[in-house]
């Protein structure tokens, strides 16, 4: 037992380290100037997904977890993904055409700016 | 009447109450925030403009500090686990101790983030991308404190559990473990989407 959990203090040891590299190794990746924007960002999230492996995997034991916390865990991912991706499938038509989302100054031009707007254009109506 | 299965393991799902109820709870959590990166990505794909909105106003030298102070509170958080497992209580009080001088470590660098913003006008009402930019790292830093309080009771009241149930203790601090490690996973996701990319 003893031996056990000193082997796991080695672990934990070594993924602390790796960690704190692969903290700097994004902050270095973010200064980087790659031609194609997402392969900056694809690598940013690449490297958030190893240290989350990292942490999950070592620290909350799941490279060693009963069944049911995989299924638990499954189905969250299942549901994850509904959430994450299908409102950009269900707006594709609008992603890259921002003239079907009025913005204005980094804000969602409100419905009644557009009636202040008019008032002050002299309308009484 | 003693709770059942405190310490014992069900037999039919192999683990104890508080280690299923932790897992749904924390699912609950990644629905959360999932659906607030879910808008983020919305909102940042919808606008040309979004480089203009002062995402290089942040400070990435305070968020790399900030993400270092989170990771290091995560290995203390299980060296503490660890101790109680070598039955080596004051290790467990150091430890423990750490977690909870990084977790104010972390909330005071964010204090200075997050004043420095105040200082130069910028407002989560100011445009989207700070008020995607507050609303995630406040929601985040009100799980650090929530952490805190519990971290806390841990260091000291609860502590005096070990002293008559030592095994319950000992699945206590794994289940708070498994909670701050979780905070830490979150930031670890936020860093780079807000700060970085």
């Amino acid at each position: 037992m003893s031996s056990d959990i000193k082997h796991h203090i080695k672990i934990y040891r070594n993924v602390f380290i790796g960690l704190l590299l692969f903290t700097g190794l994004t902050v270095g990746a973010s200064y980087i100037n790659f031609s194609v924007i997402w392969v900056g960002i694809g690598l940013g999230i690449l490297i958030a997904f190893v240290k989350g492996y990292l942490v999950a995997s070592n620290f909350m034991h799941l490279n060693n977890e009963k069944s049911l916390i995989y299924t638990i865990l499954a189905f969250t991912v299942l549901f994850f993904v509904v959430v994450f991706f299908v409102p950009s499938i269900w707006n594709t038509q609008e992603l890259h055409s921002p003239e079907h989302i009025p913005m204005q100054n980094g804000e969602v031009f409100k419905e009644n700016n557009q009636q202040n707007y008019h008032q002050e254009d002299g309308g009484h109506h | 009447m003693k709770i059942p299965y405190n310490e014992d393991l069900r037999p039919d799902t192999g683990l104890y109450n508080a280690k299923l109820g932790i897992w749904l709870f924390l699912a609950s959590e990644v629905m959360l925030f999932g659906g607030l990166f879910s808008a983020y990505i919305m909102l940042r794909l919808s606008d040309p403009n979004w480089a203009n909105y002062g995402q290089s106003a942040l400070s990435v030298p305070l968020a790399t500090l900030n993400t270092a102070v989170l990771i290091t509170s995560s290995v203390t958080m299980v060296m503490s686990w660890v101790s109680l497992k070598l039955k080596d209580l004051n290790k467990y009080s150091f430890y423990m101790g750490l977690t909870l001088l990084c977790s104010f470590g972390f909330l005071i660098i964010k204090y200075i983030e997050y004043t420095s913003k105040f200082n130069h006008g910028l407002f989560p009402s100011t445009n989207n991308f700070l008020a995607v930019y507050f609303t995630l790292t406040g929601l985040h830093a009100i799980h650090v404190i929530a952490g805190i309080l519990v971290n806390g009771y841990f260091f000291g009241p609860g502590k005096k559990m070990w002293n008559t149930e030592p095994e319950r203790f000992t699945n206590r601090i794994e289940i708070a473990g498994l909670y701050w490690h979780f905070v830490d996973l979150v930031w670890i996701f936020l860093f780079p989407a807000l700060y970085l990319l």
